[in-house]
């Protein structure tokens, strides 16, 4: 319930902000709707769905149920989540610097490190031939134009 | 008549050209892979080979992706019969029985009644496509913008009747698929709305980032975060070929299902899960026997699969006929046709003829190969779930990045996937449906424009809804729809369907 109270005022105050940015494009008239009308509304939506969702959820916190809605599980692994989104933001941004090939290579090699399970070895053939396998069906087979290394690669 | 089978015959010269063949083999392919390996569904897979796409031209595109999705309804049925796992949603169902069958050491006919009836139901479906297609783009000729949007509507609405968990939570999602769908320059007024002066936000969001952060990298966060453990039960598969007595207790069950998933497909919100379910629960009560429902009657795998295969063909009438997405499938779908500058709609039939009978045509073409392919492949498919997720996992982040970057060649795009990524990661923990949004997202602009023209249409007043026939009827089906959700028997009953189908 907590959990719910969070995400509707989060998106109760997202809806409002968007609702009041979008009035600057125009309302417009009914009759000639300008450019601000359907995010105004769209924004209006999520606002007032957002505030029942709150009060909803505040209402059955007070009145002591629990549980209605299954709580989301566990996320015992949560660091290794987090790991792989910086990881990801790190590609894009290796990318600009080493080019394709070594930092995807780098890139699945800490990917595949983040399961104990996996052998350094297995970790190298997992980066070895899927940086090899990426290179080969977007660079050479699709042509899609990566920034190279300095190395040219 | 002889027009059809004339354009159809022209269709197949379309589908038949090697390169269109070897898209819709590599699809249904592709498709059962998907469909077989747990915890990626045709959603995540079209996502993450939209880029492949882009070289391929809008007709190969769309046979592919067609391929895909009927391809992954044969695959689910493998999992769920042989693990009882469903290998994507809407075979969840198929778990009930399917794996009992198996385990009273019918695995064999299980799979097979799934396949014959998947072929069954899918060459039954295309069949009623062929026919009724024509017709429903020259019907479709006459709904004007009050008739787009109220059909639009209700599509929305249905989906948040659909969605899992709160219809409040639905909404929420559908209006923030809307506002995002509005981000970059309107075409009325070439006001730029929501870009912050960022460039790269003028031409709006890209769809393929998007689902491909939403889908693909949310899900395997998911994995990644909360492990789950996956056991293979061994079993030996023989005797595929389902007996006479099997056939005779089958027959019924495919014809219902075929009829119940293509209708269900067919209507804006519907979809494969829904009618999977709604075909065993149609089996059991008509079932002189229901009491060996879950105990491995082979009804309840011939019906379920059956429709489930029908739905995916019948999703592709509204988008075909109306150009409207009837589920998050086809929202991806149309996402890949409108990159090519392709819009669904009923021109579409008159403007592309190669395009709509050459897809039609390689259906026909993809159920067959499905069937001749899948049976003797079954050994090869058991093989592939033994692939650990940890080695697969490294593979699927980085298809998503290179796939998003290589769009627009953009790093920003590459960015804008991993937050979309751990936006729907959140969003899926706390209930919020990511599909709603992108469906929301996708028909966004077209129910915008819909929309103006018609207050434009009726000066202002919102009567032009109700005074018309067609959105009078649409929009209050919709309503009672939503006002139904309210009253407790039936959204219990909604939220005990929706619940079991949130699984993949």
């Amino acid at each position: 319930m907590k959990a719910d109270i969070f995400s509707g005022l989060l998106f109760g105050v997202l809806g409002a902000v968007a609702a009041v940015h979008a009035r600057g494009f125009g309302l417009g008239t009914l009759a000639e709707p300008g450019a601000g009308f359907f995010p105004f509304w769209g924004g209006v939506l999520i606002a007032s769905c957002a505030a029942a969702i709150v009060l909803n959820a505040s209402l059955r916190l007070r009145a002591g149920w629990r549980q209605d809605v299954p709580v989301p599980l566990a996320v015992p692994n949560w660091p290794k989540a987090v790991m792989c989104v910086i990881s990801l933001l790190a590609y894009a941004v290796m990318l600009a610097w080493l080019g394709f090939a070594i930092s995807t290579f780098l890139t699945m090699l800490a990917l595949s490190r983040f399961d104990s399970r996996t052998s350094w070895r297995g970790s190298l053939a997992i980066a070895g031939l899927g940086a090899a396998g990426f290179w080969l069906l977007f660079v050479r087979l699709l042509g899609v134009n990566f920034p190279t290394s300095p190395l040219g690669l | 008549m002889g027009d059809t089978l004339n354009l159809l015959a022209n269709g197949f010269a379309v589908a038949l050209q090697p390169g269109n063949l070897m898209l819709c083999l590599l699809g249904a392919a592709v498709g059962t892979l998907v469909g077989v390996l747990p915890g990626l569904g045709p959603v995540a897979t079209m996502a993450l080979l939209l880029p492949l796409t882009y070289s391929m031209g809008p007709t190969g595109a769309l046979i592919m992706f067609a391929g895909i999705y009927y391809g992954a309804m044969y695959g689910g049925s493998t999992t769920s019969i042989l693990l009882n796992i469903p290998g994507e949603a809407a075979s969840v169902i198929t778990c009930l029985d399917g794996h009992e069958m198996a385990r009273q050491g019918r695995a064999g006919p299980a799979l097979g009644i799934a396949a014959f009836g998947s072929f069954i139901a899918g060459t039954a479906s295309v069949l009623a496509l062929t026919l009724i297609a024509a017709p429903l783009a020259q019907f479709a000729l006459r709904f004007s913008y009050p008739e787009y949007v109220a059909l639009m509507l209700l599509g929305l609405l249905l989906v948040v009747f659909l969605a899992s968990g709160s219809l409040l939570k639905a909404f929420v999602m559908v209006g923030l698929g809307l506002l995002l769908s509005t981000v970059g320059q309107d075409v009325v007024s070439g006001a730029f709305r929501f870009t912050f002066g960022v460039p790269t936000l003028m031409d709006g969001l890209d769809i393929g980032p998007m689902i491909m952060g939403l889908f693909g990298v949310s899900e395997v966060l998911s994995n990644i975060a909360s492990p789950k453990e996956r056991v293979l039960v061994q079993t030996r598969v023989r005797d595929l070929l389902p007996s006479r007595e099997d056939w005779r207790r089958s027959r019924a069950p495919i014809g219902r299902g075929t009829i119940i998933g293509f209708l269900l497909g067919a209507l804006p919100g519907g979809g494969a899960i829904v009618s999977s379910f709604a075909s065993y629960a149609i089996e059991k009560r008509l079932s002189r026997t229901p009491e060996i429902f879950g105990k491995g009657a082979i009804e309840g795998v011939a019906g379920p699969e059956a429709a489930n295969n029908a739905a995916s063909v019948g999703s592709f009438v509204p988008l075909l006929t109306f150009g409207i997405p009837s589920n998050i499938v086809m929202a991806i779908v149309m996402g890949a046709l409108m990159v090519h500058g392709v819009t669904p709609g009923p021109l579409l039939i008159k403007e592309r003829p190669d395009l709509f009978w050459g897809v039609i045509a390689s259906m026909y073409l993809g159920n067959i190969a499905l069937l001749v392919l899948n049976l003797p492949m079954i050994a090869l498919w058991v093989q592939v779930l033994r692939i650990p997720y940890r080695v697969l996992f490294p593979v699927i982040l980085i298809f998503c990045a290179v796939g998003s970057y290589s769009m627009n060649n953009s790093l920003f795009d590459v960015y804008m996937m991993t937050v979309f990524g751990v936006i729907g990661f959140l969003m899926k923990r706390h209930g919020y449906e990511p599909a709603v949004l992108v469906l929301a997202f996708v028909i966004g602009p077209i129910l915008e424009q819909s929309l103006r023209q018609s207050l434009l249409l009726g000066d202002g007043s919102f009567t032009i809804f109700v005074t018309r026939p067609i959105p009078l009827v649409l929009l209050a089906a919709g309503a009672a729809l939503i006002l139904s959700a309210a009253i407790p028997a039936i959204g219990r009953r909604r939220r005990a369907m929706v619940a079991a189908a949130d699984v993949d």
